[in-house]
């Protein structure tokens, strides 16, 4: 569908909307009942399939982040904004989204004593990496996100990655050193490989339909994310048979921390089948007979509005949903922490059984949704308005 | 151009205008492009005679008038000649003479309408490759990405201007030919029909426009390849500047591992 | 026409200055007030790389020689009265007649016509030829056609008379016109032939070139030759080319005599000057000259007076070569209505009566006519015979000429007007040698001062009177570029140690 004015793409919404689920129900599930390594518990045996879809939500952050900026640079180069206002928007979001992150970890983890370079961090030095790659053509920019991958299991050799993580979180000493490697491969969310991902989100946007230039359906593309998918299946699938001077220090082939190449690619390439099939499936098209009578700002009909009504406030508050449920369960688990057991890291990961994370995630969503709509509705100042006030 | 008159091509096309001898019919020509010619002939002996048909080919060559829009073409073209008259309209013509001097007559016609036609083909063609004119030119000057979806239409139009040019360069010799001396009837009456509709000048003016359009579209052409291969340098250079990058992280990282403590 | 000066710096004979011929700017004396006359000072005032003296002697009352555009009487029409048609060469080579007209901004209009009326039948196409004089005749007259272009290309064509023209076109000169048209087998197409080109030849074929007959047939052939008029008539070129030239003109002057000048206080080596005598108010007059270039035509060039022994010799020699007097007789008849236009458009009619003469329709084309003009053109023996005849009778016996589609003009005819040119042309006969270029303009080369200027030594056209009068002007203009004020006059050319 061609990108017309600044209407949202139902899809779009739909999947961070998704990711957005995700997230909250990994991290409520995870912070407050803890991690199920396959000993113990109901996932025993399982556990893998379990968190398998759990994985995806910041793969998907990310690179829709890459997406949204694609769409971003074309609607603000129709508008006729200069070049020059582009860059320094594009690095004044990149700075607050850096800056915030930094403060983000300094307000909620500051009891773990924890500096960590986070998913903020990584969409931030993503946009600022996007505001040089911008320059470059696509496919340079895929070789860019290529290299990424491939010299990512090398740095982390190199660095020593399982050093950092002998405690199953990272663990670090505030050098320079260290704050450097972990930025680049150790930490949370490192340079190698994540930042594959924006770069793959801008590249890859209008060979599904977004931006400039769109060419949805576009076979190579589709048939590349297939077989990375197939690609990372065959590496889980095979792993033990590859030599373990090659496995290196990723004993399992599919690791979020650290981001496995079979986890980097296969993410990469279901991300890339379950968008184009969402925008197949949700963007209307004006000539295709699927009207409306609820009509989108370009006068085109997403299917299944009840669904998309839902996802899209959602979506366009992910920054501050992000922010508020990292509040909303792990202030009150620090408080909860002390005022128990005089310790405040005392009840993570334990404070209650899933069913009952569970419960409240899906509560803080059914909440966060609603507050959506009624910060749409009142014009509510939010994290994204606050970026907006004061980087465009 | 005819050799023979097959009976069925007769009195086909509009009727003979009433008042006109029995043995006066009309005869359908096609003409390239798909156009059609329909030739009124009419035998007349005398210049009384010749005079006599004026009225009634005068009006059946008008009525058509509307129906063929040609610049500078409103009214017929008449050239009286030795004997015999002959009016040419786009579309239409009027033939009065001499019975043994008809099928010289009507072979001239066809010939100078077949090559009028072929030339108001490409006159058009070039009208309609000057219209796109003014866009292209400022990609003949400088290319860049955001006109990467006009280039087919360029490299169509290209073709075009080339295809036309051939055509008036085929056309050329006919046009352009001398005048026949010792002047048959047929010669003096392509001759006058050529000056009369001034087909050397149009063709002239054609040629000059379609070597405009095709200069400026090979300007484009030109100009979409030195892109094309700017592009690709840049490619390259970016792709050094990525591994230089990448190699740099390496480098670092693996000074950095050095220094750093786990 | 008399007593109007229309060309201005005419001076009265008896404000004539007498001037010292020794010093100052050379002094150039021009006889003859005709089209070679006017183009040798106009083009010598442009050539010359210092100023010159120029004067122009014309013994009638106007000038321009055969080019003349009277009106008639009976109603303000002009009509040509000489030349009706310019030559274009333009389509083998550059045409400098043509460079002139347009340099000038006259506005010209083409001339062209096919017919030939032969026995009251008219031919315009071989196809007529064939219906009229049979298809063995057409078979005949492509043959010839064929010949004629084989004989003579146009570049061959255009060259022709000057010293670049080719051997062949030498060898044309050497036999009469009338054994070409002799292998025409059939009497018809034969006539046909020279009915075409009787008018143009002004005389008969036996009498002239083979080389001067191919041009005057293949000059109907718009590969080689196109015609042309100016629109307002002709003298429009002469009227242009006075109002132009500084030269000092002088109208009813009769130049009676030539002969050597004085050369006081000449040193040696200094060309003696030529002087010019006339008669002026019953007085004898006489001027001195550093340059005499005599533009005149056959006749008057033959009754002048000469001097001096060798001088008088080669003027003779140079009449005797060049006298072959051709005759032409204009007789032009105004209609009170407007010519009804000719088949075919043409502008002029070949016929066969006056053995052969062309006929102009002069206003056919006009959109505003209210009155018509047709113009016979008589040549060679006809024109000689009837010039002897009385106007009326010319008068009627044009009127009872007219061809076909133009004999309904007959009870039309308002006035007539016949304008006789005996010997105004050179028939150029086969087995007469051009002499080269430079001999013939200048034919005493003792007399190094004395050129001539005409239209009989090259093709008896106008285009030929301007080339004789380029080639002349340019032949002075390079002689006064060693020219020195303050020197005596002298024609041998540069000398060493000249400055200029």
């Amino acid at each position: 569908m061609t990108f017309r004015g600044a209407s949202r793409q139902a899809s779009i919404d739909v999947l961070r909307a998704t990711a957005i689920v995700l997230m909250v129900v990994v991290h409520f599930v995870e912070n407050l009942s803890g991690w199920f390594d396959g000993e113990t518990g109901p996932f025993v045996g399982v556990h893998r399939v379990w968190w398998l879809p759990t994985g995806w939500a910041a793969p998907m952050f990310v690179f829709l982040s890459g997406v949204s900026y694609r769409i971003w640079l074309h609607v603000q180069t129709s508008r006729g904004r200069g070049r020059e206002e582009i860059s320094k928007i594009t690095i004044r979001r990149g700075l607050f989204l850096i800056g915030l992150g930094f403060a983000f970890n300094v307000l909620i983890w500051l009891p773990e004593d924890v500096f960590n370079w986070d998913i903020l961090t990584l969409i931030g030095g993503g946009l600022l990496a996007l505001e040089v790659a911008r320059r470059m053509p696509d496919a340079v920019i895929m070789l860019a996100a290529a290299l990424v991958i491939a010299v990512a299991p090398a740095m982390r050799e190199a660095a020593g990655y399982l050093d950092y993580w002998t405690a199953g979180f990272y663990d670090y000493d505030f050098t320079l050193a260290d704050v450097a490697l972990g930025w680049l491969v150790t930490g949370y969310f490192p340079v190698f490989p994540w930042l594959a991902f924006p770069l793959a989100g801008y590249c890859l946007a209008p060979r599904l339909g977004y931006g400039d230039d769109p060419r949805p359906d576009d076979r190579t593309t589709l048939t590349a994310a297939a077989a990375l998918v197939v690609l990372a299946a065959g590496l889980v699938g095979g792993w033990e048979l590859v030599p373990a001077s090659l496995r290196g220090d990723t004993p399992l082939a599919w690791t979020m921390f650290p981001a496995s190449t079979a986890y980097v690619l296969g993410t990469l390439g279901g991300i890339v089948l379950a968008l184009a099939a969402l925008h197949r499936l949700l963007d209307g098209q004006p000539d295709d007979g699927h009207f409306d009578d609820r009509r989108w700002p370009d006068n085109t009909a997403p299917r299944w509005p009840g669904l998309v009504s839902w996802a899209t406030p959602l979506s366009r508050h992910a920054l501050s949903i992000y922010l508020v449920h990292h509040a909303v369960h792990v202030w009150p688990l620090w408080v909860w922490s002390l005022a128990t057991t005089g310790e405040a890291t005392s009840l993570w990961q334990v404070a209650m059984p899933p069913w009952a994370s569970l419960g409240l995630a899906a509560a803080f969503l059914l909440m966060a949704a609603v507050l959506c709509r009624w910060a749409d509705r009142h014009r509510a100042v939010t994290a994204e308005s606050l970026m907006r006030w004061l980087c465009d | 151009m005819i050799v023979s008159h097959p009976e069925s091509l007769r009195s086909l096309g509009p009727d003979v205008p009433t008042g006109l001898p029995d043995t006066a019919f009309v005869r359908h020509l096609p003409l390239p492009g798909g156009a059609m010619l329909d030739v009124l002939v009419v035998a007349a002996d005398t210049d009384d005679e010749v005079t006599a048909t004026e009225t009634m080919w005068r009006a059946w060559l008008t009525e058509a008038a509307g129906s063929v829009a040609v610049a500078g073409i409103s009214a017929p073209v008449v050239v009286p000649l030795y004997g015999c008259l002959v009016a040419w309209m786009p579309g239409r013509a009027a033939v009065v003479g001499p019975a043994a001097r008809l099928d010289q007559l009507e072979s001239a016609v066809a010939t100078f309408s077949t090559r009028e036609a072929d030339l108001r083909d490409a006159e058009q063609r070039t009208a309609t490759l000057l219209d796109a004119l003014e866009t292209d030119a400022a990609e003949a000057f400088t290319i860049d990405e955001s006109s990467a979806t006009r280039r087919e239409g360029l490299a169509a139009r290209y073709r075009e201007a080339v295809a036309v040019s051939r055509r008036l360069a085929l056309l050329a010799p006919a046009v352009h030919a001398p005048q026949v001396h010792p002047p048959t009837l047929a010669s003096q009456l392509g001759e006058r029909l050529r000056e009369r509709t001034r087909l050397a000048e149009r063709h002239d003016l054609a040629v000059s426009q379609a070597e405009l359009a095709e200069r400026v579209t090979e300007s484009c052409g030109q100009r979409a390849a030195d892109a094309g291969i700017a592009a690709r340098q840049t490619a390259l250079e970016w792709a050094i500047v990525v591994l230089l990058v990448v190699q740099t992280a390496l480098l670092m990282v693996d000074l950095l591992a050095r220094r750093g403590t786990p | 026409m008399t007593g109007a000066n229309r060309y201005k710096d005419i001076v009265s004979l008896q404000d004539a200055p007498h001037r010292s011929p020794r010093t100052g700017p050379p002094r150039i004396a021009i006889v003859g007030g005709g089209p070679g006359g006017l183009f040798t000072a106009w083009h010598l005032e442009r050539l010359a790389a210092a100023p010159v003296e120029i004067t122009i002697f014309e013994a009638t009352g106007r000038l321009g020689g055969k080019v003349f555009t009277p009106t008639f009487t009976a109603a303000p029409v002009s009509y040509e009265a000489g030349a009706a048609e310019f030559y274009d060469y333009s389509p083998v080579d550059d045409d400098p007649l043509r460079a002139v007209v347009a340099e000038f901004g006259l506005p010209t209009v083409p001339l062209a016509g096919s017919a030939v009326y032969v026995a009251g039948r008219r031919i315009a196409n071989l196809d007529d030829v064939a219906d009229v004089l049979g298809p063995a005749a057409r078979r005949e007259l492509v043959g010839f056609d064929t010949s004629a272009r084989g004989a003579m290309t146009p570049r061959e064509f255009y060259l022709s008379g000057s010293d670049h023209a080719t051997a062949p076109a030498h060898a044309l000169e050497r036999a009469p016109f009338a054994e070409m048209l002799a292998a025409i087998p059939s009497p018809a197409a034969r006539r046909y032939v020279e009915m075409m080109i009787h008018s143009d030849l002004a005389t008969e074929s036996p009498r002239t070139s083979l080389g001067y007959g191919l041009q005057n047939y293949l000059m109907n052939d718009p590969a080689y030759m196109r015609l042309y008029r100016l629109a307002g008539g002709n003298e429009q070129l002469i009227t242009a080319l006075a109002q132009t030239i500084a030269a000092e003109v002088r109208l009813d002057v009769t130049i009676t005599a030539l002969g050597l000048g004085t050369t006081s206080g000449a040193t040696s080596g200094a060309t003696r000057q030529l002087a010019l005598s006339w008669t002026s108010g019953g007085q004898s007059r006489h001027d001195e000259f550093d340059i005499v270039i005599l533009a005149l035509p056959i006749g008057p060039l033959a009754a002048l007076a000469v001097h001096d022994p060798s001088l008088a010799a080669a003027l003779r020699r140079h009449v005797a070569h060049h006298d072959h007097p051709a005759h032409y007789l204009r007789i032009s008849m105004l209609l009170d209505r407007p010519v009804p236009q000719a088949p075919g458009h043409d502008d002029f009619l070949m016929v066969d009566a006056f053995g052969g003469a062309c006929l102009y329709i002069e206003t056919a084309t006009h959109p505003t006519a209210t009155h018509g003009v047709v113009g016979w053109l008589v040549a060679g023996a006809a024109a000689a015979e009837l010039a002897t005849r009385s106007d009326d009778d010319l008068a009627a016996a044009a009127s009872a000429a007219l061809p076909g589609p133009l004999a309904a003009c007959r009870p039309h005819v308002l006035e007539t007007r016949v304008h006789r040119w005996a010997g105004a042309v050179s028939g150029l006969p086969g087995g007469w040698a051009p002499l080269s270029v430079d001999r013939r303009h200048r034919p005493s080369p003792a007399h190094p001062n004395l050129f001539v200027v005409g239209d009989y030594l090259f093709d008896s056209t106008l285009n030929g009177v301007l080339d004789s009068a380029e080639h002349v002007a340019g032949w002075v203009a390079a002689e006064l570029a060693c020219f020195d004020i303050d020197r005596p006059y002298t024609s041998r050319g540069c000398a060493a140690g000249d400055t200029r």
